[in-house]
């Protein structure tokens, strides 16, 4: 009798042994579960670190505790339990890569997640940015404004009695007169730089200098450099899948053959001739040919929408009654050139208020309506007796290097 | 005496099968979850989804699928042909799509997305049972998760 109790009482401590056992072991597998997760924040925290160091300032990253160490600038910080590795490449744009350590409950040892960013250069803080040349003919008169500022800007758009001598033109080249500014009555209301041994020629100055007759082709002293070195880098294709194909419509009771929302969309190639396109929503629009708005054709683009414009053709030609941008605001249309895009030209009737990157066109600007915004290309030519107007709140708020792709590895 | 014993193994015998099956599909399902959620993450955009099937292009730009296969209970991906059964046991399964919040929305309140090529978040939701003591499924795993597409 005793000894069945003993064997009784021994099989239910056995029993409840084997239950705290595997409630502990449970509750093992959760907290290294959390601590798992856990690695992906930790990791994220040395991308911010590094994406911030990058955008400092500095073209040295060799600083701020962050030390070169096999090709990569690296540096170690602790979060609570983890911490993280956080590596810069050389390369430009640089990539970055972090790990995150956590520790592993109730032991020493570390597990670890790793993230990898690459990145891609922001928009450069230039009116006009060239790899090669900027030309502008006839009466052009280049200032600024910003129309993230009332002080500078009228309801976000350009006041010419708020106009400001911030302008920057700069050219990567190295040649002689690669900034032609020289031509009739043309003037650049704020600073010029080129490449070393580059040089500029033209009325380059404040408001003041380019006001007195006296000072014509000349350059105000302290308004020129030639040390410029502004890294231009490509554009990459936008999307590969996941876009809509734009189709007609009808938008406050007027018939579009195109109508495009939210979203992405993507088109082999794009002739508007005697048509019209409307931009109702936030879209990117990739165009993998060649793109053209002909005659009595316009493209629209509402109030509060957005239209990022990529283009791979080799010729991108807004024309017609050119692109409406009812806002006002540069910020809301964006063209952006792949490498294979070679020419492009304006001279659309409507004024045109974009920002406008394509590094490997030759881009020619030849409407006979302001422009509003600012321009990267290979080559800048602007004819005729009309008023650039960069808009300074594009570069400004704009990181040196933005994030172009996010893995897990 | 005999009999009382005989009752407190069968018992403990249920109740073990019953903790490891619920340790094994807490298990199973963490697995998953964290495979298809670093698939998600990874993508660079989504090009369909439905309640039972979400088709991803990945950073190689291959169409990743995967889809949730009533007839065998299988959560199930898809990728260049290949299939491999990422988890089984589901009973109930679900994938919905959502866009960013507005500047001005509460936190972690997102608008249901009507297109994929504004979907920023996806969302999980699965229920994995067992069956215990013949046909009565008295152990379930219920698992439901937010992912955002880093990349779209």
């Amino acid at each position: 009798m005793l000894l069945t109790a003993m064997i009784l009482v021994g099989l239910v401590g056995l029993m409840a042994t084997a239950y705290m056992k595997l409630a502990s072991r449970q509750h093992y597998l959760t907290a290294r579960s959390q601590m798992w997760s856990s690695e992906i924040p930790i990791a994220e925290a040395g991308i911010e670190e590094a994406l911030t160091h990058i955008n400092s300032g500095s073209t040295n990253f060799g600083v701020n505790g962050w030390t070169l160490s096999g090709g990569v600038y690296a540096r170690q910080r602790n979060l609570g339990d983890g911490y993280y590795y956080a590596t810069i490449s050389i390369a430009q744009p640089p990539t970055l890569v972090s790990i995150g350590f956590a520790r592993i409950p109730t032991q020493t040892n570390y597990t670890q997640r790793t993230v990898m960013v690459t990145t891609k250069n922001g928009f450069p803080n230039f009116a006009i940015l060239a790899k090669e040349s900027v030309d502008l003919n006839g009466g052009i008169r280049v200032d600024s404004f910003d129309s993230s500022n009332p002080l500078y800007s009228t309801f976000g758009t350009y006041d010419p009695m708020k106009a400001r001598d911030q302008a920057r033109v700069g050219c990567n080249s190295t040649a002689a007169k690669c900034i032609d500014v020289s031509s009739g009555k043309c003037s650049v209301a704020g600073y010029v730089a080129t490449g070393a041994g580059g040089t500029a020629v033209g009325t380059v100055g404040d408001f003041a200098w380019i006001a007195n007759k006296a000072d014509k082709k000349q350059i105000q002293p302290g308004h020129q450099r030639d040390d410029l070195s502004q890294a231009i880098s490509d554009v990459g294709v936008p999307f590969t899948g996941g876009y809509n194909t734009p189709s007609s419509g009808t938008v406050l009771g007027t018939n579009y053959t195109y109508v495009i929302g939210d979203g992405k969309y993507m088109m082999s190639s794009c002739n508007l001739s005697g048509q019209s396109m409307i931009i109702t929503g936030r879209a990117t629009l990739y165009v993998a040919g060649d793109f053209a708005v002909g005659t009595q054709s316009s493209i629209v683009i509402m109030p509060g929408a957005k239209l990022d414009l990529f283009v791979g053709g080799p010729t991108l030609s807004l024309g017609g009654n050119g692109v409406i941008n009812s806002s006002g605001i540069a910020r809301n249309f964006s063209i952006w050139g792949l490498p294979t895009l070679k020419t492009a030209n304006y001279g659309g009737n409507a004024a045109c208020f974009a920002r406008i990157y394509v590094p490997q066109a030759d881009f020619v600007y030849h409407g006979n309506t302001d422009f509003y915004g600012a321009i990267v290309a290979n080559s800048f030519t602007i004819r005729g007796s009309v008023g650039f107007h960069y808009d300074e709140s594009l570069g400004r708020g704009e990181p040196v290097y933005q994030i172009a792709h996010w893995e897990e590895l | 005496m005999l009999g009382a014993g005989i009752v407190l193994w069968g018992f403990a015998s249920q109740s073990f099968a019953a903790v490891f099956n619920f340790v094994d599909l807490a298990d199973n399902s963490k697995r998953a979850l964290d495979h298809l959620s670093k698939e998600i993450r990874n993508a660079k955009t989504v090009m369909s989804c439905s309640a039972t099937n979400l088709t991803l292009i990945d950073a190689d730009d291959s169409q990743l699928v995967f889809y949730y296969s009533n007839g065998s209970k299988s959560l199930i991906k898809s990728i260049g042909g290949t299939n491999t059964t990422l988890l089984s046991g589901c009973e109930t399964f679900h994938f919905s799509i959502f866009q960013r919040p507005a500047v001005t929305a509460p936190y972690n309140a997102f608008p249901v997305a009507s297109a994929t090529n504004t979907t920023k978040v996806v969302q999980i939701q699965w229920t994995c049972s067992r069956l215990l003591k013949g046909d009565v499924k008295n152990i379930e795993e219920q698992i439901a998760a937010k992912v955002v597409v880093r990349n779209q």
